[in-house]
C-alpha cells in the first residue's frame, strides 16, 4: 500500500510542485499552498510530505545557486517525476469515476 | 541592528537536524524569516520562526542518535579513565582543592539528606500510620493565630462523648520523669504517661514482659530497651524500682529514629499526678487518635468544631478561641510549624532551609571545579587541540571530561561518605532530630544517586567548554573566542561563592548575637534558686503551708503563668475616656510575688496581703503600659483601669517589665494583678536558701508526698527551665554555624586553587615587573585588585539580602530583635574580607618573592 498510496496533502503538494514549475522549493512550495487552500502550512510539515513523496520516487529534486537572503545557502528544488505524474492521473481518475457515480440528487442541499 | 534569526533557535535547529537537510531547512525558515520582517514585523517574525523551528522536532528532520554512540565504545571509556586519573595525579592542588570541596559538601549534604530521609521514614511501624492523627489545638487571639501540638486534658472525654469518627483515642503526657538510684547517683529518665489505647494505635514491640500490664495498676511502668542498656548493663530490668517506687513491668523498643514521640519510661496515666488535670492546651498534653476507616479527616475535623471549647472564669474578658484540628502523623517532622511540640521538630521553613542549604553546598563545591577546571584551560588547550585533529569527536571529548569530571567527584564522595561514616554516629546523639544509620540500603542508594548527579552537574560546563576548542587555538596558542567569555563566568561564580560566604558570615554574626543580647536581656526578677513544684489549684495553699516550715524554704508564690519560659498571656484593658482597649500582657500574682522574684519598684509599692472581695484589685503595671495608656508616671499610683470582668487600681510601678518567654514576640507593656482568688493554672514557685539544696529538695520531696499519697513528685529549677527555652535557638546556632562554617570553608578552597593558578600563570609577568624594580607590596596588590573588587561587590549584594533575612524572619518573632548597626554588620564583612586575603596573599607570596630569574630562565 505504501508505494503508491497518495494522501490528500502529498496531492496538493505535487500539484502545487506542477504549479510552480522551474520554481518549486521549500518556501513557494510553503506560500502556494497557504495561498491556494488558505491552511497554515509548516516547514516541518511540508519536509515530512516531501520525504515521503521522494521515497516513492513521485519526486526528485536538485541544488540551485547559493542566493544572499538565505545566508548564502543553496535552494533545493523539486520536480515531479512520471511516477509522480502517473499517479496523480491515477488520483483524479479514481475520483471523476466517483463523481460520475454519484446520483445528482444525493449532492442536493436538504432544504430546511 | 538586530535583525537575524533568533541564535538560540537557529543553534536548537542546528543540534537536532540531521546534517544532510539542516542546509535546505535552515535556508528556507531564513528566506521566511527575512520576508516575515518586511511584511509582519521583527516580534512577529520571531515568533513564526520560533514555532517553525519546534514543529521541525519530526523523526524525518531529527538526526537519529544510534549513529554516535557507537563510537563511544569500551576501549576509548578505558582511555579516558586512565586520561582522568592521570590527570588527577599530576595536578596535585587541583585534585586536593576540588576534592576537598567536593568531599565537605557531600558529607554534609549526606547528613541532611538522611535527616530528611529519616525524618519521612519515622512512624511506619504501626498498623494503618495513616489513620493515625494528632488532634491539636489552635488558638485565636485578638486576630492572631497560634497553633499548639498539645491539647487541653479532658479533650478526650469530650470528643469520646460527642464526636464519633475515632476508633480509638489515647492521651499521651510528656511530663513523666522517673529516676532510679544507680551506683549512689540517681539517673532521670523522662517519658510519657498514656492510657492503655497507646499501644492499640502505636506499635512499640515489647522485648520483655507485657506493656499492657502497666495499666493494671498505678505504680508501674515500661522502660525502653536503650534505657534498660544504660541503667541496668546486663541485668534483669523487671522488677526494679524507682526512687520514686514505680515498679518495671515491661521492656519496649526505644522509639528513636521510630517514632516522633520521644520517651525512655512510660507510665500509667491514671497514676496520679496533679499537673496533668489542670493544665490547658500550653501544657505538655497531647492526644492521638486513629481515625475509623470510612471516616475522612477533612469531615472529622469539621465535627471538631462542634466540641464546647473552655473559657477562662477569671479572665473571660481575653479575646481567645480555641479549635481543634487534626495533623497526620506521617512526616509531622516537616510540618507547619506548631508550639509545644512533643518532640524535635523541623517544620517546613525548616525543610526548605536543609534543602536549599544542601543545594547551595553543592553548588558551591561545583562551582569550585567548573572554576578551577575552566581555569586550566589554558594549560589542556593543546591536549583537546591534538585530539580534535587526531580525530575526536565533539561527542567524545564531552564523554572524556564528564568521565574526569566523576573521577573527582567519585573520590569527593568517597572522602565525604567516609567523614559522614566516622561522624554519624556521635552525631546522631548530639543532633535533636532522628538520624538512621548506614546500613539502610535506600539511603546508600539515594546517596550514590546524589552523587552521580552531582558530578554531572559540575562536569558538564567545562565539558561544553572544552569541545567547543577549536583546532585552530593549537597553532593560534590564543584561545579561541568563543561566545560566551571565559573570564567573564569564571568572575560571576567565584562572586557568587563569596557573595553566598558574605552572607553566610553576616548572618551568623547577627544570629550569635541576638543570641547574646536575648541571653543578656532583662529578665526583670531574680531567676536564682527559684524552684518550680507541681500542685493543683485545690492544694496549692496547703502545700505551701507546709513548704514553709521548711528551713531551707525562704518564700514561696503561686503565679499564674512563670515569667521568662511561659508564653505571654493578654487581656483587654481600658481605662475611663478610652475608646479603645489595650491589650496587654499580664500575670496573675499573689502578695508574696516580690519575696520571691524580687522585681524593682519605680514608684508605688507592692501587693497587700490582705484577702477578700474588693472593688478593685492591686495591680503594678509597667512604664511601658503608662505610655500606652497615655498616664505620665507621676499621676500613675491610683489611676483605676477596668477589663470587662474587674476593677483595678494601680499600686506600683516596675522598674522594669519581667519578660515572658523571649523567643515569642512581645511588648514591654505588662500588668502584674494581686489576685485574690483561686488560679485556674495556679504555679508554685519556693525561693530556696541556704548551701544544702539537697537536704531542702528532699524535705520538700517529703512535705509534698505527705499530701499527694501516691503521685510522683516533680519539681524544677527556674534557671533549668530558661535553659532548656534557650536550647532550641543554640540547637539552630550550632548547626547553621556548621553548615555556614563549610560553605565558607568551600568558597575558601576555591579561592585558594584560584589564587594559586592566577599567581602560577602570571609567573613571567611577575618576574619582569621584579627586574623592573617593582616592590614585593606592589606586586601582591596587584594581584589582590580582583579580588578585592569582588570582595566589594559581594558586601554590597551579601549585606542587605542578610539584613533583611535577619529582620524579617530570623529575628522576627523574638522579644528584644538586635538592634542592627552598620558595626554589626561590618564585623561578618571584614572578617570574611581578611580571610580572603589571607588565602590570597598566602598564595601568592611564594611566587611574588621568588628570584625572578628562576621563572625567566626557563623556556
Amino acid at each position: 500500500m505504501k508505494g503508491t498510496y497518495l494522501g490528500e496533502f502529498q496531492e496538493i503538494v505535487l500539484l502545487t510542485i506542477l504549479v510552480l514549475d522551474e520554481n518549486a522549493y521549500g518556501v513557494s512550495i510553503q506560500e502556494e499552498i497557504e495561498k491556494r487552500t488558505g491552511r497554515e502550512v509548516s516547514r516541518g510539515a511540508l519536509h515530512t510530505a516531501l520525504t515521503r513523496l521522494d521515497e516513492k520516487g513521485f519526486i526528485n529534486s536538485e541544488f540551485g545557486g547559493a542566493t544572499a537572503e538565505r545566508g548564502g545557502r543553496r535552494k533545493r528544488f523539486y520536480q515531479v517525476t512520471n511516477l509522480g505524474k502517473s499517479s496523480l492521473n491515477e488520483a483524479k481518475a479514481v475520483r471523476d469515476d466517483l463523481w460520475n457515480s454519484v446520483p445528482k440528487i444525493a449532492l442536493q442541499k436538504i432544504q430546511g | 541592528m538586530n535583525q537575524k534569526t533568533p541564535r538560540f533557535w537557529t543553534r536548537v535547529l542546528r543540534f537536532f537536524c540531521k546534517e544532510s537537510l539542516h542546509e535546505e531547512l535552515q535556508g528556507d525558515l531564513e528566506e521566511v524569516f527575512y520576508s516575515n520582517i518586511e511584511t509582519k514585523g521583527l516580534r512577529e517574525a520571531k515568533s513564526i520562526y520560533r514555532k517553525e523551528v519546534i514543529k521541525m522536532l519530526r523523526p524525518s528532520v531529527v538526526k537519529s542518535i544510534k549513529s554516535n554512540s557507537r563510537f563511544y565504545n569500551l576501549s576509548l571509556f578505558k582511555i579516558h579513565w586512565v586520561l582522568s586519573v592521570r590527570s588527577f595525579r599530576k595536578n596535585r592542588v587541583f585534585s586536593l582543592v576540588t576534592t576537598l570541596g567536593f568531599a565537605a559538601a557531600i558529607s554534609i549534604s549526606l547528613f541532611l539528606i538522611n535527616i530528611i530521609y529519616s525524618g519521612y521514614s519515622l512512624d511506619r511501624q504501626h498498623n494503618d500510620p495513616n489513620g493515625i492523627y494528632r488532634v491539636a489545638t489552635m488558638e485565636t487571639e485578638n486576630g492572631e493565630i497560634k497553633k499548639f501540638a498539645s491539647s487541653p486534658f479532658e479533650l478526650k472525654e469530650q470528643i469520646t462523648d460527642n464526636v464519633p469518627g475515632f476508633e480509638l483515642l489515647t492521651h499521651v503526657n510528656r511530663t513523666l520523669a522517673a529516676s532510679f538510684q544507680i551506683g549512689g547517683s540517681a539517673i532521670n529518665l523522662n517519658g510519657v504517661y498514656v492510657d492503655e489505647n497507646f499501644f492499640k494505635i502505636f506499635n512499640f514491640p515489647s522485648i520483655k514482659g507485657n506493656p499492657a500490664d502497666i495499666f493494671k495498676d498505678r505504680n508501674s511502668i515500661i522502660i525502653t530497651d536503650e534505657a534498660a542498656q544504660k541503667l541496668f548493663d546486663g541485668q534483669n530490668p523487671i522488677g526494679q524500682i524507682t526512687n520514686q517506687g514505680q515498679v518495671v513491668r515491661a521492656v519496649v523498643a526505644s522509639p528513636k529514629n521510630k517514632s516522633h514521640i520521644p520517651f525512655e519510661v512510660i507510665g500509667n496515666i491514671d497514676s496520679f499526678s496533679p499537673d496533668l488535670k489542670n493544665g490547658d492546651y500550653k501544657s505538655r498534653n497531647y492526644l492521638y487518635g486513629r481515625i475509623a476507616e470510612n471516616v475522612a479527616p477533612k469531615t472529622l475535623e469539621s465535627r471538631l468544631e462542634s466540641i464546647p471549647t473552655r473559657t477562662n472564669d477569671e479572665l473571660d474578658d481575653v479575646q481567645r478561641e480555641h479549635s481543634f484540628f487534626l495533623q497526620s502523623i506521617d512526616g509531622i517532622m516537616f510540618k507547619d510549624g506548631v508550639f509545644n511540640e512533643i518532640g524535635s521538630s523541623v517544620g517546613r521553613e525548616g525543610l526548605i532551609m536543609f534543602v536549599s542549604l544542601t543545594l547551595v553546598l553543592i553548588a558551591m563545591a561545583c562551582f569550585n571545579y567548573t572554576n578551577l577546571s575552566m581555569a586550566r584551560a589554558l594549560q589542556r588547550t593543546r591536549e583537546v587541540g591534538i585530539r580534535k585533529v587526531a580525530g575526536s569527536t565533539r561527542r567524545q571529548i564531552i564523554g572524556q571530561f564528564l568521565i574526569e569530571t566523576f573521577l573527582f567527584s567519585s573520590v569527593g564522595f568517597l572522602v565525604g561518605l567516609s567523614i559522614y561514616v566516622y561522624y554519624s554516629n556521635r552525631i546522631s546523639d548530639v543532633i535533636p532530630f532522628p538520624f538512621l544509620e548506614i546500613t539502610d540500603f535506600n539511603i546508600i542508594f539515594l546517596f550514590i544517586g546524589f552523587s552521580i548527579l552531582t558530578s554531572l552537574t559540575a562536569g558538564i560546563f567545562p565539558a561544553l567548554f572544552f569541545a567547543k576548542i577549536s583546532p585552530l587555538a593549537l597553532f593560534n596558542k590564543q584561545l579561541s573566542k568563543g561566545k560566551i567569555s571565559l573570564q567573564g563566568i569564571r568572575k560571576l561564580l567565584v562572586g557568587f561563592q563569596l557573595t553566598v560566604s558574605m552572607f553566610m558570615i553576616v548572618l551568623l554574626s547577627l544570629i550569635i548575637d541576638q543570641n547574646q543580647s536575648l541571653r543578656n536581656s532583662p529578665m526583670g526578677i531574680e531567676s536564682d534558686q527559684l524552684l518550680v513544684v507541681s500542685s493543683t489549684p485545690e492544694t496549692v495553699d496547703l502545700l505551701r503551708q507546709g513548704f514553709e516550715k521548711i528551713s531551707g524554704v525562704s518564700s514561696s508564690t503561686v503565679v499564674s503563668s512563670l515569667p521568662v519560659v511561659d508564653f505571654p498571656v493578654y487581656l483587654n484593658l481600658y481605662k475611663k475616656g478610652m475608646a479603645d482597649s489595650l491589650a496587654t500582657r499580664f500575670i496573675q500574682v499573689d502578695a508574696d510575688f516580690d519575696k520571691v522574684f524580687q522585681p524593682k519598684l519605680k514608684s508605688g509599692s507592692f501587693f497587700s496581703p490582705q484577702l477578700g472581695q474588693q472593688d478593685y484589685q492591686e495591680i503594678v503595671v509597667s512604664s511601658a503600659l503608662l505610655e500606652k495608656m497615655g498616664v505620665s508616671e507621676n499621676e500613675a499610683l491610683g489611676t483605676l483601669l477596668s477589663s470587662s470582668a474587674h476593677n483595678y487600681q494601680i499600686i506600683g510601678v516596675l522598674d522594669q517589665t519581667i519578660s515572658a518567654n523571649p523567643l515569642i514576640k512581645q511588648d514591654e507593656s505588662l500588668l502584674l494583678i494581686n489576685s485574690s482568688q483561686q488560679m485556674q493554672y495556679a504555679r508554685l514557685v519556693l525561693k530556696l536558701e541556704g548551701n544544702d539544696l539537697t537536704y531542702t529538695l528532699n524535705q520538700i520531696q517529703t512535705e509534698w508526698e505527705a499530701i499527694f499519697i501516691d503521685g510522683s513528685f516533680q519539681a524544677t529549677f527556674l534557671n533549668s527551665q530558661i535553659d532548656s527555652t534557650f536550647e532550641n535557638l543554640l540547637n539552630a546556632i550550632r548547626i547553621i554555624t556548621f553548615i555556614g562554617g563549610c560553605i565558607i570553608l568551600i568558597s575558601m578552597l576555591g579561592q585558594l586553587g584560584m589564587a594559586l593558578f592566577n599567581a602560577q600563570s602570571r609567573m613571567k609577568e611577575i618576574g619582569i615587573r621584579k627586574v623592573m624594580g617593582a616592590a614585593m607590596g606592589r606586586i601582591i596588590g596587584l594581584i589582590l585588585k580582583s579580588t578585592t573588587i569582588t570582595i566589594i561587590i559581594a558586601a554590597f549584594i551579601a549585606t542587605p539580602i542578610a539584613y533583611v533575612v535577619f529582620k524579617y524572619a530570623v529575628a522576627a518573632d523574638v522579644r528584644t530583635p538586635l538592634e542592627i548597626t552598620p558595626w554589626l554588620l561590618l564585623k561578618g564583612v571584614l572578617a570574611l574580607t581578611l580571610l580572603v586575603v589571607g588565602v590570597v596573599v598566602s598564595q601568592t607570596w611564594k611566587v611574588a618573592s621568588a628570584n625572578p630569574t628562576e621563572s625567566l630562565r626557563s623556556e
